[in-house]
């Protein structure tokens, strides 16, 4: 027979595992993963490794590419891009993104 | 009493000259040409290029910015006094490295300056410089027109260093001496050795010594020859500015034009050998964040590294800013180096001399784990 206590826990791991497991897996998307993984090797970090596409996946993800030259002009990478761009980070193109990634490069704009 | 600033102060600043193509000894003489210019003392990389953009610079420094710095990009702009260098950031033949250093946090001149010419992890271990093992591997390791040989050109080759003096009976070398020195150089090479021998000799060896300007001018002048040395370094010091630094002006923004007019210098005397050219700076640590309660700064870690010369094509500012809270700074009072400065020298090395990374890495730092940065400076 469970006494109190053991029925509070088991109702505290119920609602963990909904609120988190459940919901944050139907949020998380593997390409946007994917995406965030390739930028915590660099210099470009996405934030939290959450799989949820947000501001700071687009502009990490943008200013990579841009600072790569893979860019095409006014081109914006946006959440619908993420599987494209996670095969692009897994091809021949890997090792020269994850060069470039190292540093950040401020362009200069004096008028 | 001598103190340790004043003793910096009187070794005042000084040019040596390297890689002269020796005839029989050099082949293929390189095309390109390094030009370190040393600033002793520690710079104040924050007061040289502000990052504007990040407001902590504000809340960490109330005085120390100048106020009105030309704005490069959101993040950073750069001293008003370097005008020359401005212009060519302006024209893609020059760019910066921020948030930089060699990797000693030990904050002492003299083992500072012993890392960043030597090259290596820990001061006093070894008894060349990065930039002589560097020539001996391009076969560029020539004559030093030196009084001494400062570490940073000592390769594992003997040097053949000779700078006249005018003490009696000491340095003075016969006229014989100097015709063989002539004799074992060709063309431009021994006239411009002939002319850089009377040159020293006529103004003696203090006042040249003392004078930057005309020692980069002396510098872009034997450079631009064909036979010219590939090597020079030029010397600035009293950087070390614990008291009334200044902003808009005194004594750092007096140096900054001081540098600025070498680059100017260096520019303008090399003429057509600028394109073959990149002129990099190199200082032993950078300044605290925080001003001092004498409007100075104290000796720090990170700081900034100029770097101009036609062998640039666009121009940028390369740093993995860590930010100015203080959070993220070093031992909550300097800006975190997080860049090693001997990856831009390599970039450097690799530019010039064009040797490859790997090689540079293991053969002239003895450490394969150093970062490529040519891509992002040269590419």
């Amino acid at each position: 027979m469970d006494t109190f206590l053991d029925k509070l826990i088991k109702l505290i791991l119920i609602v963990f595992i909904n609120t988190y497991f459940f919901a944050s897996s139907s949020n998380a998307d593997t390409s946007v993963l994917c995406l965030q993984k390739f930028l915590k090797k660099t210099v470009f970090v996405p934030g939290s490794l959450d799989g949820v596409w947000g501001d700071k996946t687009e502009n990490s993800i943008n200013s990579l590419l841009d600072q790569a030259g893979m860019l095409k002009p006014n081109q914006n990478i946006s959440a619908q891009d993420a599987k494209e761009v996670c095969n692009l980070l897994h091809s021949s193109k890997r090792d020269e993104l994850l060069e470039s990634g190292k540093f950040k490069v401020f362009r200069i704009e004096i008028d | 009493m001598l103190t340790r600033r004043h003793f910096l102060s009187g070794t005042g600043a000084g040019l040596f000259l390297s890689g002269y193509p020796v005839h029989g000894f050099t082949k293929n003489a390189i095309k390109g040409r390094i030009v370190v210019v040393l600033l002793e003392g520690g710079m104040d990389g924050l007061l040289a290029v502000p990052p504007i953009g990040d407001d902590n610079l504000f809340k960490q420094r109330r005085a120390l910015v100048a106020s009105n710095p030309l704005k490069l990009n959101p993040l950073f702009g750069i001293h008003p006094n370097f005008k020359n260098f401005s212009s060519m950031l302006l024209n893609d033949e020059a760019s910066i490295i921020h948030a930089t250093s060699f990797p000693y946090v030990g904050r002492s001149h003299f083992e500072g300056q012993n890392v960043l010419q030597g090259g290596m992890l820990t001061p006093f271990s070894i008894k060349t410089g990065w930039l002589g093992r560097a020539m001996d591997i391009a076969k560029t390791a020539g004559k030093a027109m030196s009084l001494e040989t400062p570490l940073i050109i000592r390769g594992a080759n003997d040097l053949d260093n000779f700078y006249p003096a005018r003490i009696k009976h000491s340095r003075l070398p016969s006229s014989e001496t100097l015709r063989l020195i002539q004799s074992t150089h060709l063309n431009n090479a021994a006239k411009v050795i002939g002319k850089l021998t009377k040159n020293s000799m006529k103004m003696g060896v203090v006042s040249q010594a003392r004078d930057p300007l005309s020692l980069a001018a002396e510098a872009g002048r034997a450079m631009r020859e064909k036979d010219g040395p590939r090597v020079a370094v030029v010397k600035i010091p009293q950087f070390d500015d614990h008291s009334e630094i200044g902003t808009d002006t005194g004594h750092h923004p007096e140096l900054f034009t001081l540098v600025d007019r070498t680059f100017g210098k260096l520019k303008s005397e090399l003429k057509e050998e600028w394109k073959n050219t990149i002129v990099l700076t190199m200082t032993e640590f950078g300044r605290t964040v925080k001003e001092n309660g004498s409007a100075g700064t104290d000796h720090g870690y990170g700081s900034v590294g100029l770097l101009a010369g036609g062998l640039i094509n666009r121009s940028s500012v390369v740093a993995n800013w860590p930010g100015l809270s203080n959070k993220d700074l070093y031992e909550k009072r300097d800006l975190y180096a997080t860049i090693d400065y001997r990856s831009i020298c390599a970039a450097c090395l690799e530019a010039a001399f064009g040797l490859d990374h790997d090689v540079i890495s293991e053969r002239v730092f003895l450490d394969k784990t150093i970062p490529r940065t040519y891509g992002h400076i040269f590419g």
